[in-house]
């Protein structure tokens, strides 16, 4: 739906608030988009149901209180709903708030570039365990000496 | 051989001694110990194989392509929580923390007095507790690689004088890339698809992947195999059907799929026990702002344990997580969220878990769709007290080694300041006030019993209705467990799978006479 889709990529900027901290790469509110699209396809009826709702109802009530849907206002206006939402206390909202929320989070805080700055360098990390490989072969708790068989950086115990 | 949905041009029609319908703890175990005593064995996996060249650390892509309906399964009651169920081969446990604890010996003997199911003796089980922990190097979390996170929450707890220590793992010169719920990059965590799978396979088994059952075929009273279809290549497409013939069917689906597959077939139902007696472990998280830097995400996903309440039902288990994580715990959103996760060196992070309560929920088909169910669980009585103590526990550990805020799952005291715990603690505790959160471990659904009036399998894992039908997964362990349930449904399996053996052996022995 496409009221949904822009919605979710003007919810995202706010949602994230990366602006205000200098070192957070930039939000790309169409990674939200495609995780979304990637999700409903993996997932069940009804989260796409309720996601698709959530946001139907956010502009819902743009349409009632501003006369715009969200994705048409301003981005201050957008930024003063977007407020109001998050500052919402119950449980119930928080289910509203999380299916608002949680592909711009997800896309977002599952980015190599965006993980190396908080200190997860998966780069790093993935030519680690590449050069690492643990096998079933040998008994427990023998020291963790190459032997002839093992190829370079194979762990052998 | 491992075959992929690919590699299937058209329908398939397939005789095997023994079908398995599910590749995790349960079915995977049944397929190795058969194999290797030379019974001819087809395991047909709903999910696809991953290897560790697949694992890329991405919580997200995780999510999408190894966990059943992109990890959104929900129960449905009050409070609502997330009920992750690994799709892929080798089950959950190839997207667990690794957890390894037996069953504490207070639970069987509730087995043996409110069950009657005294031919599992303890001494009997702890052989097969010990071989399992042998086979999958079971063994405690290295103090080098658990990260700070774990220590410090365990040093924090002691000193206030609760019990604990380091939990054991199924993990082999384990690393600690804190990604084991992603799927293990360094095949260290020996997951059922890098440990049972490859060995049934070395021994001659059969697993078909992308691969799901529509039906158990039963004839006069006894299961004589399965049919079903491959997925298609797009969403909803059906793809080629599959038939086998089998002596004996084994159901490993998982406790919400097994009970599910039964009740659509209205199979071993006239207990009315199918579905029901959903026990699961509710969950909580803690993410603490602390003065130092963490050493977040590498470590441990689950590297100690506070089990000082254990018998009220109460465990605390907690290492550390990649930032997507945290990011999904934290209450706040927009620029509080940026400004929160900045700080992400600098946060703690455990989990608590109501191990044993006496909530249960069922399990039914979905309405509209019978491929799917429908999870009905809502926490009642004193359950919701103890849910609340889990939070007020892990804030008086987290305060007293000096953290500055607490996020929790509780609406009103999202974020917690230490001057705010005495309130949260006089506080009631209400359902209204528990935020959705997760749960894991479901267990119960097709219960296991001395009588057919109120059980639906016996002690052997085969079901009272249909002969030569049986089912080794956690839907037969018939209460809580206390503990994370991975070793004692290996453990059931390995138990399971001499009976099977036992009864191909004696179908034999009928055909030749």
């Amino acid at each position: 739906m496409r009221i949904v889709e822009e919605s979710v990529r003007a919810v995202t900027p706010h949602v994230l608030g990366t602006g205000a901290i200098e070192d957070l790469p930039e939000a790309v509110p169409r990674d939200s988009t495609d995780l979304l699209s990637d999700w409903f396809e993996s997932s069940i009826p009804e989260f796409q149901a309720a996601t698709t709702l959530a946001f139907l109802s956010l502009n819902l009530y743009c349409l009632m209180r501003k006369g715009r849907t969200f994705p048409r206002l301003d981005h201050g206006a957008q930024a003063a709903v977007m407020g109001r939402v998050f500052g919402m206390k119950s449980a119930i909202a928080f289910l509203f708030v999380y299916l608002l929320s949680t592909p711009a989070v997800t896309a977002y805080y599952s980015r190599e570039d965006v993980q190396a700055v908080l200190g997860f360098d998966i780069a790093a990390l993935k030519e680690e365990a590449g050069k690492r490989v643990v096998t079933r072969r040998g008994e427990l708790d023998q020291p963790s000496e190459p032997d002839a068989e093992t190829s370079p950086g194979e762990t052998t115990l | 051989m491992i075959r992929s949905v690919e590699e299937i041009t058209g329908d398939l029609r397939l005789s095997a001694e023994v079908v398995v319908i599910g590749s995790g703890a349960g079915g995977a175990t049944v397929a190795k110990e058969l194999s290797e005593a030379g019974r001819k064995v087809v395991v047909l996996e709903a999910g696809r194989h991953f290897t560790r060249d697949d694992f890329n650390f991405r919580m997200d892509n995780a999510f999408i392509n190894m966990y059943w309906y992109g990890a959104q399964v929900m129960t449905l009651g009050s409070p609502v929580f997330l009920l992750p169920q690994g799709k892929t081969v080798g089950g959950t446990t190839t997207i667990n923390s690794g957890t390894c604890f037996r069953m504490p010996h207070r639970v069987l003997k509730r087995w043996h007095i409110d069950f009657g199911l005294w031919e599992i003796a303890d001494e009997e089980l702890d052989l097969y507790y010990a071989a399992v922990e042998e086979y999958l190097f079971v063994q405690k979390c290295d103090p080098e690689v658990m990260g700070k996170n774990a220590l410090l929450f365990l040093e924090g707890a002691r000193k206030l004088g609760l019990s604990g220590g380091i939990l054991s793992r199924n993990a082999k010169e384990c690393e600690g890339y804190g990604v084991c719920c992603f799927g293990c990059p360094s095949n260290a965590k020996q997951s059922a698809n890098i440990s049972y799978i490859p060995d049934a396979v070395e021994a001659g088994c059969e697993v078909y992947t992308g691969c799901t059952v529509e039906e158990v075929v039963v004839r006069s009273g006894r299961a004589v195999g399965v049919r079903g279809r491959f997925c298609g290549t797009s969403r909803g497409a059906a793809g080629p059907r599959l038939e086998v013939e089998a002596d004996v069917v084994v159901l490993a689906a998982g406790a919400l799929h097994t009970p599910r597959m039964l009740q659509v077939q209205k199979l071993c139902t006239s207990s009315g026990q199918v579905g029901r007696n959903l026990t699961i472990h509710p969950c909580c998280g803690t993410v603490a702002l602390m003065d130092e830097e963490m050493g977040n995400p590498k470590g441990i996903p689950q590297a100690t344990y506070i089990d000082e309440f254990a018998d009220d039902g109460i465990m605390l288990e907690g290492g550390t997580t990649p930032p997507l994580g945290i990011a999904m715990l934290l209450p706040h959103k927009g620029r509080r969220l940026a400004e929160f996760m900045s700080e992400y060196p600098n946060f703690g992070i455990f989990g608590g878990m109501l191990s044993e309560h006496c909530s249960t929920g069922r399990v039914v088909p979905h309405p509209l769709d019978d491929r799917r169910h429908l999870i009905f669980y809502t926490l009642r009585g004193e359950d919701r007290r103890k849910y609340k103590f889990l939070t007020e526990l892990m804030a008086e550990i987290w305060f007293s080694l000096g953290a500055k805020s607490l996020f929790t799952t509780s609406a009103s005291f999202a974020e917690m300041r230490p001057s705010d715990l005495s309130r949260f603690k006089r506080q009631k505790a209400k359902v209204s006030d528990f935020m959705p959160s997760s749960a894991y471990h479901p267990l119960g659904t097709c219960r296991m019993g001395s009588d057919a009036g109120s059980s639906v399998v016996m002690h052997t894992g085969e079901t009272w209705e249909v002969e030569n039908l049986f089912i080794c997964d956690g839907s037969t362990v018939p209460t809580s467990l206390g503990v994370n349930p991975q070793m004692t449904i290996f453990a059931l399996a390995m138990r399971s799978a001499g009976f099977i053996d036992d009864r191909l052996e004696a179908l034999a022995c009928r055909t030749r006479r």
